[in-house]
């Protein structure tokens, strides 16, 4: 096993070095001259010549001067060393200006995570107890509508419901304008502001889940030690949680793994509507301005949580089910 | 019959069928005569905030609702600093807004025109010089404790010596002194400031500001392709132009190029920066008065700026030392709103005003849910507010809610198409015309605001003085023409300018060839433009107005569709060809953009139609490549007049007049419209007017929380 | 024989979908039939896939083939038909009003203002959107209604002007120096115009309209008998059968020949052209050129007794009493009813009314939207249709591209196996691993900037296919990696069959049940992604519709609860279409699930 690892990772380093190329070659072909963005925006009245000179001395700090791979090298040495680069929109190293809506958007994904996890499970084995009976069937639509609404959508009927006809949570923000004082007041204040991009994730989220969870309760009820424990007299509760349930888990965590890979994206859509900065929208702004340190910095980090991913839920496979032959 | 039976189908397949209701007629009644009228209903007055409104305005408002002495003139300092009975500030307002703020507090790192009224609330109200509320400039009686004494020299420069009281405060209680007037030109002009990302254009107009900025002239050589190149030294430490005597006084001294100037008052507008905070104390560096300009000691380096200003806790992000009525109280980086607290040191405004209002918020808000947030009392005051559908969602609050009042104002500034006029068939003015003519810009004004905005005929302020006292005279005048949507006229200029060709040279036939062609010097021009479109509401409407129309006609405009401005902003600047395009050949040069520009008064428009080449090069001013010598003429003859000679306005408006007719005959610029902006806020909020160049930042300082009272 | 464990990948995929037929009892027996007919049995037993496939059907057929009848022009846009619901009386006038009670009609921009001959007003068609519905009272015996764009005017006998509707740019506020002495009132645009006693034309309303529009001092004192208010400017008759307008401008209305001065009888305006009856009958039109109003057939010059104008027709009363329109067709203004007894004749916007001699009113034009009518007054069940159709497009070929690419590589990587897999995983695990969204925005702007609409579309198609394709790539692999070791393989390898035939022969049929599955879910995920990427700008491009930005042009509470039409169409569209493509995945995934029938 140790050897499958070693060699697994080292593909890892591979891959996240053909990323890196990949990733640095396609803001080359953007069109436009972001240098002009990096000089910013504060030199309407700057005669000609002077907007020349810092035009050059602009080129010549961000580097632009050299030679593509020499630029190329420069940029990786700073992400492996830490430093993720320089935001010249925000003037300021892209780790301070990405460090709070990652924070955020982990914050808001986490949450929601849990709470679909909370409601997905009992559904999942409802489902599966009355496998193919209507309740089934009717958990699997109500589910299936979530997956099949356009977010955004979905995001201005829960505005609309929560916001402005029942009024109980706040329209859009992160937090209320003047903020109160303590601790816990800021905590439930940030709670009121977090309810409506919750219920929009989780409804949108939930489809996929229930699913996994279905689905692993029916491989566990199907298996052989579930009819022995039930000829063996043991009550039809016992059975479903105690043995089918926990043997399904092993399953969903493995899922689980997947999704860690997608706790620090953000949703455009959910963020843009309700005034949430996370992610999903720095990015977005990253590349309508053009700000490419932003947004190469944090793709290749994206890359990179993506590939470990993908290698924890291989090995998760393994140790989850030893009779899975991985690829060889 | 056939689409009939198809409608009975999807019609029973969607089930809708909604039946109108109709009163049944009452018997014939006789004629009841004459209906006594009530009064027509104008719009409700605005509530009467509740409080009384004496204690907080003395004197009477004038027609700018300014404050103003009974008799007319502008209060003196004594009688402000007399009115000392105020009601302490008191109250909180939240300001709501659709662009989220950069947290640059202070100027010279971005003038990005919605976040300008942020820096105006906690920089502004000690500058020398002061706006009113229709844009006129008048000396700051806070500040300037006797009128400035300009002094000629031989060479032509001239010199505006300044007195300022010396017992205003900074948000910390340190005394403002001319040193902190002469720092902030300093700085805002030093190569360090610009090395860390600052604009350094403040003192540009001065003696010796390329020493200090770019260093003194030692040689002049050609480089490679004939360009005449200057060598320049390393920047001296002193600025020539710039003296100190003593905290109460100083001056400043203007180029002899840089006059007459027809504002010359902007010779006179300089604003304080507090030298104490950013060279804690005297420590890191001190400035002295020599007999050859003001000098700045060597602690003003470009790494002990980079941590004093742009490190993350540094003066750029949290300033705590302020000299307008507002301080930053906190600024959340995630949510990027701000919450703003009055700055107890500041006395009163230019005009009297003790700002009244304790503590500000300023709320990002996406555009689908702001009136939404208004209704439900989450924001105060939206200002500002653009396009017809959420207007009349604002207006039906007022009218359902009775909370909230609303002002409107003509926007001062403009949307427009740009014609490039140095390439492809664009540079033929009669191309332009008949796009003009093609252009029905009514239908397009009323699809896009809805009623609340209007056409344009030039690149003016509707509002501003030019239009206002000469606009009349510009409709009547013989040489301007109104284009107006009219096809025939376009086919006419087209015709008239030889584009009567097909693709095989013949005489072109409307309905039978698609495409008009011109005989450009030996070869056929064929009438096609590209089109930089941006994915926005105007170019949404424009792709379904313009372009099947300039079909009709034989024209064809394909359009580019850019997603972010920021992508194509930059070939708009460019024109092929110039010697300062580096990187020009990574831009896609098109014929037609749609832009938008502010015109804030004084209107410098020179910059923007120049000619000369290092001006059409930088992107900086964004120029109008209109390549015709007479508009830069006429354009650049409204900035040389001498202001101070008797009757300058009438040779200034005669100017402008001459300017806006060549504008409309070279039509390198089609003035789309203007949207009449609304501002909401609610009924407790007392004495809020704004406009464009009156904003948010200057309208609160004169406002009043009546909830309070 | 080793127990044939499910692959995990397959558990996935499984515990991606539902529904599972009743579980037959041990002691059922099955009769042997082949495979496929197993699956299509499991695949219809089950009633809700049965519902899912005909609904999907359903819309499908909607949506490709009713666009043949209700084709779109995607250049048409009508400002002042905005926002109107969805309904069929824009032209339904009371009871009241007929068998000889109308004295006057007015039609006004989807909505209708009527007064009967004792002086009562009524109003029908779409009025709430500005308040249109509340009539003021008391008015007196009215004798002339005109109806604007979204408000209306009344003039009652004794010359006292009254207004009500669109509340704002100052159209309540009627100058009260023409009150008691109006004769007769016409509503434009957000503005009105009354000509008094005197014959001087008085106009209120948005000032930046009229300040652009409308110079009432160019009249200077000559008295008019007849005025006229159309979207742009006021064209008066003047009592020596000459006419001006009021536009202080050179608008193309402004250019009628000289020659018919004085000899004008009546005057029409359409949006765009001008035309004036003469003293013997016939008809000159002038304005703009490309207005298909500007022509006037010729059999009915010299014939002409009355003329009048809508938006972009003209219609007319003959010496026979007989109705003629021309102009633009596209509501059906033009379809005019053949009667003999014409009296009068109200067009206005796309409606006409005409009442005979004995008093009986008829119309003919735009009646109403199946679906309403979006900003820009376009009829949100056309661009509905279109848009369903390019939806599904952009949906089918994405999918197909991106199983195209997933299957040819992994279908290799799969089979041959060793070094080709494992670069090609290493590839897919790259491709898959970069953040869709930047890709995305990245791909269509440097592909897909200057192509015109046709060529957007394809890009999008191109750009969602390229992005997809590992999810395939994976699951192929995986299956093919399975198969090859069964013993079918192994024995057709033994008798020598070429490794192509055996690809396709052999282990093709028993993956096509799982790509199958995983290409009705594709369909339905590249649907919705072509619906967020229109929200971030990126989708099709307006002016062509597609359901993602008709959903888009929805972004704002006011359009979702005011103008529900404009948006729940396509919602509900979309969501049903993918709910049914899910649902038959489902299905499909059941039937050919061999766990499934397990008893």
């Amino acid at each position: 096993m140790g050897k499958y690892i070693l060699r697994r990772l080292c593909y890892v380093v591979v891959v996240l070095f053909i990323i890196s190329i990949f990733m640095f070659a396609i803001f080359q072909l953007m069109p436009g001259d972001p240098v002009l963005h990096y000089m910013g925006q504060g030199h309407q009245d700057l005669t000609p010549t002077q907007w020349q000179q810092l035009y050059e001395d602009t080129v010549r700090r961000m580097g632009f001067d050299r030679p593509v791979h020499i630029q190329y090298t420069r940029w990786l040495q700073g992400m492996l060393t830490g430093n993720f680069g320089y935001s010249m929109v925000h003037r300021r190293p892209v780790l301070d200006v990405i460090r709070t809506p990652i924070f955020w958007s982990v914050v808001l994904n986490l949450a929601s995570m849990f709470l679909i996890f909370i409601v997905t499970v009992p559904l999942g084995i409802i489902s599966a107890i009355k496998r193919g009976k209507t309740v089934d069937n009717g958990i699997l639509t109500f589910t299936l509508v979530g997956f099949s609404i356009p977010s955004f959508t979905v995001a201005l009927i829960v505005i609309v419901i929560f916001a402005v006809f029942l009024g109980w949570f706040p329209i859009t923000g992160m937090h209320s304008p003047f903020l109160p004082e303590g601790q816990w007041a800021q905590f439930v204040d940030r709670l009121q502001y977090m309810a409506m991009p919750l219920i929009t994730l989780t409804f949108v989220g939930m489809a996929a889940f229930t699913r996994y969870v279905r689905a692993a309760m029916c491989d566990a009820l199907s298996e052989d030690y579930i009819r022995t424990a039930r000829s063996k007299g043991l009550k039809e509760k016992v059975v479903v949680y105690s043995h089918a349930f926990r043997n399904a888990l092993i399953p969903l965590i493995t899922i689980l793994t997947g999704w860690f890979m997608g706790m620090f994206g953000g949703s455009v859509v959910i963020e843009q509507l309700f005034g949430w900065s996370g992610m999903g929208l720095t990015m977005l702004q990253g590349i309508m301005q053009m700000d490419y340190a932003i947004v190469r910095a944090v793709s290749l980090f994206y890359a990179f949580v993506a590939v470990i991913a993908i290698l924890l839920m291989d090995l998760a496979y393994g140790l989850a089910d030893p009779r899975v032959k991985v690829s060889k | 019959m056939r689409k009939l039976l198809l409608i009975v189908l999807v019609l029973g397949l969607m089930g809708f069928a909604l039946a109108a209701c109709g009163r049944d007629e009452p018997a014939p009644a006789p004629d009841p005569g004459p209906v006594e009228l009530t009064p027509p209903a104008t719009p409700a007055p605005p509530v009467e905030a509740p409080g009384v409104a004496e204690d907080v305005l003395v004197g009477t408002p004038t027609a700018g609702r300014l404050l103003a002495h009974p008799d007319g003139r502008l209060f003196t300092r004594a009688e402000i600093l007399q009115i000392t009975d105020m009601t302490p500030p008191a109250g909180e307002l939240i300001m709501g807004s659709t662009t989220t703020l950069t947290p640059n507090f202070i100027s010279g790192f971005e003038s990005i025109a919605t976040s300008q009224w942020m820096r105006y609330l906690m920089h502004d109200g000690r500058a020398t010089m002061a706006r009113d509320f229709v844009g006129n400039w008048v000396a700051n009686p806070m500040v300037q404790s006797a009128p400035v004494r300009t002094t000629d020299h031989p060479d032509g420069s001239r010199t505006y010596t300044f007195t300022i009281y010396t017992d205003n405060l900074w948000s910390d209680g340190t005394p403002i002194t001319a040193a902190d007037y002469v720092f902030g030109i300093l700085a805002y002009s030093s190569p360090q400031f610009r090395a860390i990302g600052g604009a350094v254009l403040t003192g540009e107009w001065l003696v010796g500001y390329q020493e200090f900025l770019n260093g003194p002239i030692t040689g002049t050589s050609t480089d490679a392709d004939g360009n005449e190149v200057i060598e320049r030294g390393e920047p001296v430490r002193n600025f020539q132009g710039v003296r100190m005597y003593g905290p109460d006084s100083f001056s400043v001294t203007v180029r002899p190029e840089a006059l007459p100037f027809v504002w010359e008052f902007l010779y006179m507008l300089w604003s304080p920066t507090p030298l104490h905070y950013w060279s804690n104390n005297g420590t890191a560096f001190t400035i002295t008065d020599t007999p050859n300009g003001v000098t700045i000691s060597d602690g003003f380096t470009e790494e002990f700026l980079q941590d004093r200003v742009n490190s993350p806790g540094g003066i750029r992000f949290n300033p705590t030392v302020v000299a307008g009525p507002y301080l930053l109280y906190s600024f959340d980086e995630g949510s990027r709103n701000a919450v703003f607290v009055r700055n107890p040191n500041f006395t009163a405004t230019w005009d009297g005003f003790h700002p009244q209002i304790e503590r500000i918020a300023k709320v990002a808000l996406d555009s689908a849910i702001q009136i939404d947030a208004l209704r439900l009392g989450e924001v105060d005051v939206l200002h500002g507010l653009r396009a017809g559908v959420h207007i009349n969602d604002g207006l039906r609050a007022v009218e359902e809610l009775g909370l909230h009042n609303f002002i409107s104002y003509a926007r001062s500034g403009f949307g427009f198409l740009a014609f490039h006029a140095d390439f492809g068939p664009s540079q033929f003015v009669e191309v332009r015309r008949a796009v003009a003519w093609l252009l029905d810009r009514d239908d397009f004004a009323r699809a896009f605001t809805g009623g609340h905005g209007f056409v344009l005929q030039g690149p003016y302020a509707v509002d501003g003085w030019e239009f206002q006292t000469v606009g009349d005279s510009l409709y009547a005048d013989p040489r301007f023409t109104h284009f107006d949507f009219n096809p025939a006229m376009a086919v006419q200029d087209l015709e008239a300018g030889g584009w009567v060709l097909n693709s095989a040279g013949g005489p072109f036939v409307m309905g039978v060839d698609d495409i008009r062609y011109k005989d450009v010097d030996g070869e056929l021009m064929r009438l096609s433009m590209q089109w930089g479109a941006n994915d926005n509401a105007v170019s949404d409407i424009m792709r379904v107005m313009l372009i099947p129309q300039a079909e009709a006609v034989g024209m064809e405009i394909i359009e580019y569709l850019y997603a972010s401005p920021a992508w194509n902003g930059d070939s708009w600047g460019r024109a092929p060809g110039t010697p300062y395009a580096p990187g020009g050949e990574r831009f896609q040069f098109h014929h037609i953009h749609t832009l938008a520009w502010n015109v804030f008064p004084p209107s410098q428009h020179w910059y923007s139609w120049s000619l000369y080449p290092e001006h059409l090069a930088s992107a900086a001013h964004s120029n109008m490549h209109h390549g015709d010598w007479q508009l830069h003429d006429l354009a650049w003859a409204s900035r040389h007049i001498d202001a101070s000679a008797p009757g300058w306005e009438e040779i200034y408006l005669n100017a402008w007049l001459e300017f806006q007719v060549r504008v409309n005959q070279v039509m390198t610029m089609l003035t789309l419209y203007a949207d009449e902006d609304h501002d909401f806020f609610p009924t407790w909020l007392g004495n809020w007017d704004a406009n464009t160049i009156w904003d948010f930042g200057r309208a609160v300082q004169r406002a009043y929380d009546g909830r309070t009272r | 024989m080793q127990p044939k464990r499910k692959s995990f990948l397959g558990t996935i995929f499984r515990g991606l979908f539902f529904g599972q037929r009743e579980v037959m009892s041990m002691m059922e027996e099955e009769q042997i039939q082949s495979p496929t007919r197993t699956i299509a049995r499991n695949f219809f037993a089950r009633k809700l896939t049965k519902i899912g496939l005909a609904f999907f059907t359903l819309m499908l057929l909607i949506v490709i083939i009713l666009p043949f009848f209700f084709p779109l022009d995607e250049a048409f846009f009508d400002t002042t038909m905005g926002n109107r619901r969805p309904s069929f009386n824009m032209m339904r006038f009371p009871r009241a009003l007929d068998n000889g009670n109308a004295a006057y009609i007015s039609a006004g921009s989807g909505f209708g203002v009527g007064v009967t001959q004792a002086g009562n007003v009524h109003v029908w068609g779409q009025t709430g959107l500005t308040g249109l519905d509340q009539i003021p009272a008391p008015m007196g015996r009215v004798i002339q209604v005109s109806a604007g764009m979204d408000h209306a005017l009344a003039l009652n006998a004794h010359g006292q002007v009254f207004t009500w509707g669109n509340p704002n740019f100052n159209l309540p506020n009627i100058p009260p120096d023409i009150q008691g002495r109006t004769i007769y009132v016409a509503a434009g645009v957000q503005y009105s115009a009354a000509l008094t006693d005197d014959g001087i034309v008085h106009v209120w309303g948005n000032d930046g309209v009229m300040r652009a529009n409308i110079n009432p001092r160019l009249q200077a004192g000559r008295p008019a008998r007849h005025i006229v208010a159309n979207i742009t400017t006021v064209m008066l008759l003047l009592e020596d059968n000459t006419i001006m307008h009021l536009s202080p401008r050179q608008p193309a209305i402004g250019e009628f020949p000289d020659w018919i001065q004085g000899q004008i009888v009546d005057i029409a305006l359409t949006d765009g052209t001008g035309a004036a009856l003469l003293m013997d009958g016939t008809v000159v039109a002038w304005g703009d050129i490309t207005a298909e109003s500007i022509h006037v057939p010729d059999h009915i010059q010299g014939r002409v007794v009355e003329i009048d104008g809508g938006r972009w027709h003209f219609t007319a009363i003959l010496d026979d009493g007989s109705l003629y329109s021309w102009g633009n067709n596209f509501f059906g203004q033009l379809n005019v009813p053949t009667i003999s007894n014409a009296a009068y004749i109200f067009p206005g916007f796309h409606h006409n009314y005409v009442i005979d001699t004995n008093g009986n009113i008829r119309t003919w034009g735009l009646n109403g939207f199946l679906m309403g009518s979006d900003e820009l007054g376009r009829d949100v069940f056309v661009r509905f249709l279109s848009a369903g159709r390019i939806s599904m497009t952009v949906g089918v070929i994405a999918v197909i591209i991106a199983a195209f690419i997933g299957i040819t590589l992994g279908g290799i990587s799969g089979y041959f196996g060793g070094k080709i897999d494992m670069f090609l995983m290493r590839f897919s695990e790259i491709w898959g691993s970069i953040p869709f969204l930047p890709l995305a925005i990245l791909l269509s702007h440097i592909i897909g900037r200057n192509l015109g609409q046709i060529g957007r579309l394809i890009v999008i198609m191109v750009v969602l296919g390229i992005l997809t394709w590992p999810a395939l790539f994976r699951l192929v692999r995986g299956q093919l990696l399975q198969a090859r070791e069964n013993e079918y393989v192994i024995a057709a390898r033994a008798l020598g069959v070429t490794e192509l035939r055996i690809i396709f022969k052999h282990i093709f049929p028993n993956i096509i049940s799982v790509i199958s599955v995983w290409l009705a879910l594709n369909l339905a995920g590249s649907m919705l992604t072509e619906s967020t990427l229109s929200f971030i700008g990126f989708g099709v491009s307006e002016p062509t519709p597609s359901w993602g930005n008709m959903l888009t042009g929805a972004n704002n509470t006011i359009v979702l609860r005011q103008f529900w039409w404009r948006w729940i169409f396509p919602a509900i569209a979309l969501t049903t279409v993918t709910l049914s493509i899910n649902i038959i995945g489902d299905g499909l995934r059941e039937a050919i699930d061999p766990r499934a029938q397990e008893r």
